[in-house]
């Protein structure tokens, strides 16, 4: 699950504890990859605050970034978001939106070598940066890399996912639900599901649209984001039942066009 | 597919409405009763600027700026986003300077006499910020704890204060250009949260605008 925003709650111990319940029911339906960032407020403050009340579940991975323009200060800032999360090492540690990411690539890999971090990475949510970004995944060995994707910015599908499986990296995909506002269109507009939903085991819209967002052989899991249990328990039931093959992610994707 | 635009301004606020209205009910929890010694400096701006007494306007409103940019924007917004900290600055900085101006009686005497449509706009904007802002916060069905009080809000300090400029002779351009880039601020800070009786912050600071060239183009023999 992401915490852009959702978990960006400051000090307000009201907030704090909601977002820990949601939290809850993420690792109790079985959720693992948590990710957030120095950029996102106090998310990270508010994550260490909910991983303490639900003593650091041990099926939890880790990913956080690095988001300074300082390219020495890669170590200082892991450190730093480390203790927010009140954990000793992260999983995953990703260079946020391709910033300063040479030196701290070059940090990460060393800190990689030293079993400072397992797995490193780079993230971006911008098509502009495509370009660059694939330069960095053919250039260096990345573990791991975060991008938009989604039933309509479908843009990567065409060199960057191919890329990613071609170096066996793994793909986080960001932005599933473009921010919320795709779930909110399709529910405002009372767009109905296809009848024949239920047989890929989607019973709403956000699994449907995850459902077709992991079934990508590319990809290794999406990240949404939710202040609300419900809509987590929603989210989370992507994870079950059966995954689209390539001929029913052709009939979704021919569904919501006809929408 | 318009209803599916990729980004809109929300996706760049890192925190959503839920989590800002809830802001200023834990300020307004964690202040009270300071709200009301902040009223109290609000009616005597309004007395001194009636009055002419600059000397007293100036520190009046700078006090309430200093509060609001230390105890709103750099120890609780800024807990949220990194950019209130530079909000927070920029009220002090502006705290500062209507105090400074005030002591230096540079807002001192002159004032327009007898008020034209230009004050007393200038005063309507004041008696607004002070009295039916506030108002507009439970009417729109935010909590009453979430009421926006001059001297402890930002948006009705902010609008009292361009009200009252429009008082003296002369307006002191130099001490508008915070409030208004505030105004602008708030006003997309509002959009993005989707409560639309926010957007009255960046109008009324256009009503002071056209207010305050009037002014000045009235002022050239």
């Amino acid at each position: 699950m992401g915490t852009w925003r959702t978990f960006n709650v400051g000090s307000d111990r009201l907030l704090r504890d909601d977002r820990t319940r949601v939290l809850e029911a993420f690792f109790r339906n079985g959720g693992q990859m948590v990710d957030s960032s120095p950029m996102y407020g106090s998310s990270q403050d508010v994550l260490g605050y909910a991983l303490n009340k639900l003593g650091h579940p041990e099926q939890l991975f880790s990913a956080d970034k690095v988001w300074t323009w300082d390219g020495d200060e890669t170590r200082e800032q892991a450190a730093n978001s480390a203790t927010k999360w009140n954990t000793e090492r992260f999983d995953l540690l990703q260079v946020h939106n391709l910033v300063s990411w040479e030196p701290h690539l070059e940090t990460l890999e060393a800190m990689k070598a030293a079993g400072k971090v397992r797995y490193l990475g780079i993230t971006t949510s911008h098509e502009r940066r495509h370009q660059e970004f694939e330069r960095v995944i053919r250039t260096h060995e990345l573990d791991f890399v975060q991008l938009t994707y989604n039933i309509i910015d479908r843009q990567v599908e065409e060199r960057l996912l191919p890329l990613a499986r071609e170096k066996g990296v793994a793909v986080i995909v960001n932005r599933p639900f473009r921010g919320g506002g795709l779930v909110k269109g399709l529910q405002r507009a009372n767009r109905p599901l296809p009848g024949w939903a239920g047989e890929i085991g989607c019973h709403n819209w956000p699994q449907f649209l995850l459902k077709f967002i992991v079934s990508h052989p590319a990809v290794t899991c999406a990240i949404p984001a939710t202040t609300r249990v419900e809509h987590m328990q929603e989210n989370m039931g992507a994870a079950y039942g059966e995954l689209p093959d390539e001929g029913t992610r052709r009939r979704m994707l021919a569904y919501f066009r006809s929408l | 597919m318009g209803e599916f635009d990729s980004y809109s301004l929300i996706d760049f606020m890192p925190m959503g409405p839920e989590v800002y209205f809830r802001l200023f009910v834990r300020h307004n929890q964690a202040l009270w009763p300071a709200q009301i010694p902040g009223l109290i400096l609000g009616l005597v701006a309004l007395w001194s600027a009636w009055r002419g007494r600059g000397r007293i306007l100036g520190p009046a409103l700078g006090i309430c700026w200093l509060w609001v940019g230390y105890t709103f924007h750099l120890k609780l917004f800024a807990e949220l986003n990194w950019a209130a900290s530079y909000a927070g600055w920029g009220f002090v900085l502006q705290g500062l300077l209507l105090a400074g101006w005030g002591f230096a009686g540079r807002l001192d005497g002159e004032f327009h006499r007898p008020l034209g449509a230009v004050e007393y706009t200038g005063l309507g904007l004041g008696v607004f910020a002070l009295v039916a802002y506030p108002l507009l916060i439970p009417l729109s069905g935010r909590a009453w704890w979430a009421v926006e009080l001059f001297g402890t809000a930002p948006d009705p300090t902010v609008i009292l204060t361009l009200g009252l400029l429009l008082l003296p002779a002369r307006v002191p351009w130099s001490l508008t250009v915070i409030p208004i880039l505030w105004c602008a601020l708030s006003g997309a800070v509002w959009w993005a949260m989707s409560w639309m009786p926010g957007l009255l912050v960046p109008a009324l600071a256009l009503l002071f605008l056209v207010a305050a060239i009037k002014k000045g183009a009235d002022s050239f023999p």
